[in-house]
């Protein structure tokens, strides 16, 4: 599948175990809802009587279920992390994400009201890391986060956000001209 | 000849506001040629960045006339309240206030629309909307927080695009929970930002061709930067 690349993500790349990690968080509830499901039919059967075929359909329909919808939250993380778009460029930060229906925030530095990092249980787990940075908007704060990513490219995104936008923010520092050589 | 490094710090000055004149005063003082510095700046105008190839020069101003809301755009509500019922028909359902709130749209939406103006003054971000009761809106350039550029599914199918810009004003809360929600494959709830023109701290512009849609956000952009605020907000 075709990536959306761009310099700053050949720089700092998502990690393909974010397609594993979502699609984990996508399906946990389905299946263990399934599971339960199995498990009363299962009770249920080993209490009555009757012990025909309906069982051994019914296990093989939810686990053929469960396949399915795992299957399709794969390919559909697949998807979402093949378009998953972001670059740090000149004057702002675009971030877009979204296959089906696509958003797009474009950020200048000067707004930037903070860059944090942090991790819940599952990129604990896979070592994954989620870049926010946000402006004074709730909507940014929804979408202005990189998410997915391994420590180096936390790290290096950043330093690389910090850097810039301390940079353009400050005033009093003026760069010294270059010297032209003797 | 052609210097990068003098090219490198231009550009690095040009994008914190610095006027041409300044840079060149400190070029100079630093011991460049006068004519070095010239052939830099022009060397800069000259290539073709993304925001220099945009249809519209940001010295014109451009309006609704230049990037219109789609006629289509009145159908959108409509059309989806349709497909809703036509679904729920299948399932032996009916929900007669849809219906009801049909006719109510195809009245309504051709006025929103006529009645809605956008341009892109030299300081301002001008938005005039409203049938009943007027709202003008006067957005300095400066103070924008952030570009987006929306597609729902039904823009996604008829290639439309919402554009808005939001700033930091109080009220932030209104446009953004104001909006309808609708479900979102994933399982999560999803922000619409339907609302025409300004509500909250918000000015969306809905129902736009894609490519219109990416003009506009362009032209903004090109804006803010040359309009750049002193005091800057963010709070690193």
């Amino acid at each position: 599948m075709q990536i959306a690349q761009s310099k700053t993500r050949e720089q700092f790349p998502l990690s393909t175990k974010k397609v594993l990690k979502k699609t984990i968080t996508g399906t946990l509830v389905w299946m263990i809802l399934l599971l339960i499901i199995l498990g009363v039919l299962v009770a249920v059967s080993s209490s009555g009587t009757d012990t025909g075929g309906w069982l051994g359909i019914a296990t093989l329909g939810i686990f053929g279920l469960m396949f399915f919808i795992l299957l399709v939250v794969y390919l559909y993380q697949r998807w979402y992390y093949a378009v998953y778009f972001y670059d740090l460029t000149l004057d702002y930060i675009v971030i877009k994400k979204g296959p089906i229906t696509p958003q797009e925030i474009t950020i200048p530095y000067e707004r930037i009201q903070d860059v944090y990092v942090d991790q819940d249980l599952l990129d604990r787990i896979f070592g994954l890391y989620d870049v926010h940075l946000s402006s004074a908007t709730i909507s940014s704060g929804m979408a202005a986060h990189i998410d997915g990513v391994e420590k180096p490219a936390a790290d290096g995104l950043r330093a690389m956000l910090l850097q810039t936008v301390s940079e353009r923010i400050s005033k009093k520092r003026v760069p010294v001209p270059p010297q032209p050589q003797q | 000849m052609l210097n990068n490094e003098i090219v490198n710090y231009i550009k690095s000055e040009l994008v914190k506001g610095e006027g041409k004149q300044q840079i060149t005063d400190s070029l100079i003082k630093a011991g460049w040629q006068n004519n070095d510095v010239q052939e830099a700046f022009n060397s800069l105008s000259a290539p073709a960045s993304p925001i220099a190839t945009s249809p519209q020069s940001t010295s014109e101003i451009v309006t609704e006339k230049n990037y219109p809301i789609t006629k289509l755009w009145i159908f959108k509500a409509p059309i989806i309240i349709i497909v809703i019922s036509i679904v729920a028909l299948l399932f032996g359902y009916y929900f007669p206030y849809l219906l009801i709130a049909l006719p109510i749209y195809l009245i309504a939406n051709p006025l929103i629309r006529a009645n809605f103006h956008y341009s892109t003054e030299e300081k301002f971000f001008d938005v005039r909307q409203g049938v009943f009761s007027k709202k003008q809106r006067h957005l300095p350039y400066g103070v924008i927080q952030n570009v987006l550029v929306k597609q729902d599914w039904f823009d996604r199918i008829f290639g439309l695009a919402s554009f808005s810009v939001e700033n930091a004003s109080q009220g932030g809360g209104k446009g953004f929970f104001g909006g309808s929600k609708s479900f979102r494959l994933g399982g999560t709830y999803q922000q619409q930002g339907e609302s025409v023109g300004s509500s909250g701290n918000k000015v969306n512009i809905p129902g736009l061709k894609k490519k219109d849609a990416e003009a506009i956000k362009l032209v903004l952009l090109q804006k803010m930067k040359e309009n750049p605020i002193e005091d800057s907000q963010s709070g690193l």
